[in-house]
């Protein structure tokens, strides 16, 4: 088997090797790519939508409708995770919760978790496999997040003029919480962006993205002309464009931020959001 | 308002499978009626589009206000409109007749299958009116993954045959990609009127002309087949279509083989012109056994099967094996009988999946369950016998005329293998379907959970004489597809002429 798809590999490599010998040279200014389509996007992108970086121009707004589509892919990832991986109803597992009496470090293991309030101050629940935390790993995690989330905030604002944007973004803010959750614990997470927030925040981001193309048919344009919004934002027809590529950079980030949280936590346990990683 | 009916057709799926996610913590008992609202909305949608359409000729959408080369357009052509019309369409009855089942199926995951069924109809449906190559992929997607996800539950295997599919599908969807990459860095576009106009520049005397042309070509037509389940790329089918639970079945079943084939026309129309997709002889011919071997594979495996769903799923296959040797016969009849059975084909199995489904849930999905079926569930058996009865093409059904086009195509191509390949697989079926009409007419029912209790005291069941047959809210999406079957069949003419005809350069022979 591994001798069969070595050899697809290497035939479709020499295939592709033989069928590349009319591609322009990389990089040509009188290839076709650079010569049809992309001077319009270059010499367009300043004037029609007051965005110099002109990558994010024609990702949120001359093809902003297949990112809007993307942004559903990323969307619709994490309702697959959920939907395949999401264990609702467990039978016929005993739970085992763990609660460690933080003055003396002793754990109790109990079948029945409601005995001891969630928010004890002298217990707190602990994982299965629950290990002393290393104090200074934690807190130097903790204090990083919030630098991360402010550096998301500046890509997702600044994609206008720099590389960055929604999904960059989106992924940085995810990343802060996914680290809470390496460095503490997955409840910790949880607290701090539930499953039922995460799951509302992944579908308004789309929401946004969608509500802001079908919201310029009531002012006369078509799905996801934001120059429509001139009249309503009182500004030129591209300050209007750029503005609508904030917009839906935004519901970008936020669809994709909660999006992978949800998926971390499902992946990591096991679908139970209880503990895991 | 009219002007914005191609987006207002897709845009209700998108947004309800949304409100369906929210629903989940704010209203969720009425969550199904909102995604079938969704869907009803949708398929209004789409069938004043078609009127509309078929009425006045092509109308071209541009989203985000921008013109083609420049932004993504959405193309209303007649054969798109109708499309359209049957896709949503044929979403609606999968929902409406499966309610049940979709609450038994997925107990607490119901708001998480409704978005996901509706994300699936809503790339289906893109995937059918764009007019941008690469927005098509973005859709292939979004069809392909929620499409896995859905069959992803089920009995036995359903998850790993989910897998498989993942990994094939994928693959496919990685070879369609490939190909665009390979054509927009020969052309510089994406837009499908754009590019035909280019690749007619760049290789005027059809594709042998330019290696990385007609690389992309195969690439794509690879991709394509791995897609929608051609012979040697098939494995995945079977499985995934017969393990998951029924309602995924249903409608992923009718719609993305018959998607994926419109794909395949729409590539040979829109983007490379026929004169140019028919330029390499090699191609046509190696694609002509492909689809000959799809046809025979698909007709002998499903005699061999012993259930109702996973013999329809080896018809399926061979169904495959029209489509494709119809659009590479290279010539006007069997085209239109490419195009057209892409039509039939989408309601035949609908009707004949919807009516499996009714069945498993009655008495049973094997064979040897389905004994007394005429008079147990006399409407869905006799549903169930109008969709066999197409299939194997008796002349009021759709069935007939899509392969009489196609035979009258591959006749006067002189393929007569393919000719013959298709003759020997209606009397493989006329074979499959008359003997389940034996077994629902002449055979013993099997006593329900009687089989170690009742056989122990030697007396076998009496013939139970009642008819269990399914609610009316189960059957009346049912008997709509079939009386569709007759409907389209006897409007064969009509949608020839305004729905294909009109898509058909006029110069071809």
């Amino acid at each position: 088997m591994k001798r069969l798809a070595l050899f697809a590999v290497i035939l479709a490599g020499v295939l592709f090797a033989a069928t590349a010998s009319e591609f322009p040279r990389l990089g040509a200014v009188d290839s076709a790519p650079s010569r049809h389509v992309s001077p319009a996007y270059i010499q367009g992108s300043q004037p029609q939508t007051h965005t110099p970086n002109f990558v994010t121009s024609v990702l949120a707004d001359y093809r902003g409708f297949d990112t809007m589509f993307e942004t559903t892919v990323v969307f619709l990832a994490g309702m697959s995770c959920f939907f395949i991986l999401r264990a609702l109803r467990r039978r016929g597992v005993t739970e085992v919760y763990y609660y460690r009496h933080k003055p003396t470090g002793v754990v109790l293991a109990m079948l029945t978790p409601r005995r001891i309030p969630p928010r004890s101050s002298c217990f707190e629940r602990i994982d299965a496999d629950w290990m002393p935390q290393d104090m200074v790993v934690e807190t130097m995690c903790l204090f990083m997040v919030p630098f991360i989330q402010v550096f998301a905030l500046y890509v997702i604002a600044h994609g206008h003029y720099s590389p960055g944007g929604g999904f960059q973004g989106g992924v940085l803010l995810a990343a802060s919480f996914i680290l809470v959750g390496l460095s503490r614990d997955l409840r910790t997470v949880e607290s701090l962006l539930t499953e039922k927030t995460a799951i509302l925040a992944a579908a308004a981001g789309v929401c946004i993205y969608a509500g802001t193309g079908l919201l310029a048919l009531c002012f006369g344009g078509n799905f996801l002309d934001y120059g429509a919004y001139a009249s309503f934002f009182g500004a030129a027809v591209p300050a209007a464009r750029s503005m609508g590529i904030l917009i839906v950079e935004i519901g970008v980030a936020l669809t994709v931020m909660a999006t992978l949280v949800t998926i971390y936590k499902l992946v990591s346990s096991r679908g139970t959001v209880e503990e895991g990683l | 308002m009219t002007a914005q009916l191609p987006i207002l057709a897709v845009a209700p799926l998108l947004f309800g499978a949304f409100a369906v996610t929210v629903g989940r913590f704010l209203f969720r008992r009425a969550n199904y009626a909102v995604a079938a609202l969704a869907l009803a909305a949708s398929f209004a949608a789409s069938v004043l589009l078609a009127i509309r359409i078929l009425s006045q000729g092509t109308a071209i959408y541009f989203v985000g206000g921008w013109p083609p080369p420049i932004g993504i357009s959405y193309v209303a052509d007649p054969l798109s409109a109708l499309m359209l019309a049957f896709v949503s369409g044929a979403a609606l009855c999968t929902f409406l007749a499966s309610k049940a089942e979709i609450e038994t199926s997925y107990p607490l995951k119901n708001s998480a299958f409704f978005a996901l069924f509706l994300l699936a109809v809503a790339g289906h449906m893109g995937i059918v009116i764009t007019g941008d190559a690469f927005n098509l992929y973005v859709l292939i997607e979004v069809a392909a993954l929620s499409g896995y996800a859905i069959l992803a539950q089920g009995r036995e295997r359903a998850m790993l045959s989910s897998l498989n599919y993942l990994f094939v599908g994928s693959l496919g969807a990685s070879l369609y990609l490939l190909g665009m990459g390979y054509l927009y860095i020969m052309t510089g576009s994406l837009n499908m009127a754009d590019l035909s106009g280019i690749i007619g520049q760049l290789a005027p005397d059809g594709l042998s002309g330019s290696t990385a042309l007609a690389a992309a070509w195969g690439v794509i037509l690879a991709g394509l087949f791995v897609k929608m389940g051609l012979f040697p790329f098939h494995s995945w089918l079977p499985a995934a279509y017969s393990f998951s639970a029924a309602p995924a079945a249903a409608l992923v079943a009718p719609l993305t083989t018959k998607v994926m084939a419109y794909v395949l026309v729409r590539m040979i129309l829109s983007v490379f012109t026929p004169d140019a997709a028919w330029s390499l002889p090699a191609v046509n011919t190696l694609v002509l056994i492909l689809a000959t071997a799809a046809i025979l594979y698909g007709s002998f495996c499903a005699l061999a099967q012993r259930s109702l769903r996973k013999m329809l799923c080896f018809i399926l296959l061979s169904e495959v094996g029209y489509m494709v040797g119809g659009a590479f016969l290279g010539n006007r009849a069997a085209l239109t009988g490419t195009i057209y059975h892409i039509f039939a084909d989408l309601l035949m199995t609908l009707c004949l999946f919807l009516a499996a489904s009714n069945v498993e849930r009655g008495t049973g999905g094997r064979f040897s369950d389905m004994g007394g079926l005429f008079r147990r569930m006399p409407v869905t058996a006799a549903a169930m016998a109008m969709g066999g009865l197409s299939m194997i093409g008796v002349p009021p059904f759709c069935g007939f005329f899509s392969k009489w086009y196609l035979l009258s195509g591959a006749i006067s191509a002189g393929s007569y293998v393919f000719a013959g390949a298709l003759v020997l697989s209606s009397l493989v079926n006329a074979v499959l379907f008359f003997r389940i009409f034996e077994i629902g007419f002449f055979g013993t029912p099997a006593a329900p959970s009687a089989s170690s209790g009742e056989a122990a005291h030697g007396h076998p069941e009496p013939i139970p004489l009642f008819c269990d047959e399914m609610p009316a809210a189960r059957l009346a999406p049912l008997c709509v597809v079939a009386a569709g079957l007759v409907a389209m069949g006897l409007l064969t003419g009509e949608i020839v002429r305004l729905a294909v005809n009109a898509v058909l350069p006029p110069g071809l022979g």
